[in-house]
């Protein structure tokens, strides 16, 4: 941080490093784990009624 | 330049704690992707270094691993000298390897600064297009102060490196083995050397605490302007590239930056480091002014900055992302068209 003082005044922080706004930020690709597995359907006995 | 290691040994040891890029490292090493030129890392770490104690231990101790090279950031406790890979994305997972290792971050790290080191010397007004092109396109804008560029071989009497964002090599060793790609006699067909054209010589960029945006980008913008000077596959899109940025640059009057001394060359006129730091100043000036009024505009009037109307300029930020995607964009286009003619 660099600091601009002039006497009398506010001292400013004037940052050193700031973020580029024309960059959008990259995300890391998050780590491939297997998709989870879907539940199988099974159809629900339905009870005959004779 | 001696490298502190071969990359075999450095890889096995990596491996201990980062099996799978190591292996993905170990793969691609030797890989030129789309034409692009090899990427070499050095890592100067400006704490104290003990992150990379048991690294350095294990590839043979300090004297042979570090004590080889008398070069490094004027503030680095050491320099971690890297041997080159043929291609940014294997360079990019090398440092995750390390990163990994170590425990401990190099990309974004304010102790860390990272040089990115491309094959083949770029003449003075193409080494100002490197600095200036890497400087728009990072993705954090920083502000310089003298000593930030200081290295052990800024003063010596024997290499004379100055203070600058780019300076040469000093000689040593040099890895050619990597592929360079030229054109045939009828200037349409492609011909892949297996050696690099120069025996020697390197453009090295100090990025500073740097990122992988920043190794992708210098790697784009080193190839574009290395093979406009030497005749290489891309130099017809270099010279585009080169005439894009002057431009662009045109536009904002910043033109006369490039006459600027941005690397320190045998010519006595490019040893003043202050007409350097100067036109640096002017750019860094400029770019966080020009923050300030995206950061403004940008959540009032209009939301995106290509929403704004056509004679308006974006701004010097968003022209160069646009300059860098154009010519990536172009690159892996007219690569994978050669590769797709080569398969039928």
């Amino acid at each position: 941080m660099i600091r601009a003082h002039q006497p009398g005044s506010q001292p400013i922080d004037i940052p050193e490093v700031i973020p580029n706004p024309a960059v959008v930020p990259q995300q890391e690709p998050a780590p491939k784990e297997p998709a989870p597995k879907k539940p199988v359907k099974v159809p629900e006995k339905v009870a005959r009624i004779a | 330049m001696p490298y502190g290691c071969k990359l075999e040994d450095l890889l096995a040891i990596l491996h201990d704690r980062a099996p799978a890029k190591a292996d993905a490292v170990a793969l691609q090493r030797r890989r030129v992707e789309h034409g692009l030129l090899s990427v070499g890392l050095k890592i100067h770490c400006l704490g104290n270094g003990s992150q990379f104690s048991s690294l350095v231990e294990r590839l043979g101790g300090a004297s042979r691993v570090l004590g080889i090279n008398i070069y490094k950031h004027s503030q680095a406790s050491l320099c971690l000298v890297l041997p080159p890979v043929g291609n940014a994305r294997a360079a990019i997972l090398l440092l995750e390897c390390i990163e990994r290792f170590t425990g401990s971050a190099l990309f974004g790290n304010r102790k860390v600064q990272i040089q990115v080191c491309s094959p083949g010397r770029l003449d003075a007004r193409r080494s100002a297009l490197l600095a200036i092109g890497f400087y728009l396109g990072s993705d954090t804008l920083r502000r310089y102060t003298c000593g930030d560029l200081e290295t052990t071989v800024s003063r010596d009497g024997r290499y004379q490196r100055g203070q600058r964002l780019v300076i040469y090599d000093a000689g040593g060793d040099f890895e050619r083995g990597f592929e360079w790609w030229e054109r045939s006699g009828n200037g349409k067909d492609r011909v892949i050397r297996l050696q690099l054209p120069f025996e020697s010589g390197r453009s090295d960029l100090l990025a500073g605490n740097g990122s992988r945006l920043d190794i992708e980008n210098i790697n784009l913008l080193a190839t574009l302007l290395i093979h406009a000077e030497h005749q290489g596959y891309w130099s017809k899109l270099g010279e585009q590239f080169e005439e894009g940025m002057q431009s662009l640059l045109d536009r904002h009057l910043l033109a006369g930056l490039v006459n600027a001394p941005w690397v320190r060359t045998g010519d006595a006129e490019s040893a003043d480091d202050m007409k350097f730091f100067s036109a640096l100043q002017e750019l860094v000036a400029y770019v966080f002014e020009e923050s300030v009024r995206v950061k403004k505009t940008s959540g009032s009037l209009f939301s995106r900055w290509h929403e704004m109307p056509a004679r308006s300029s974006p701004g010097i930020l968003h022209e160069m992302q646009s300059l860098l995607q154009k010519y990536r964009t172009e690159v892996v286009r007219q690569s994978r068209l050669h590769d797709q003619g080569d398969r039928t």
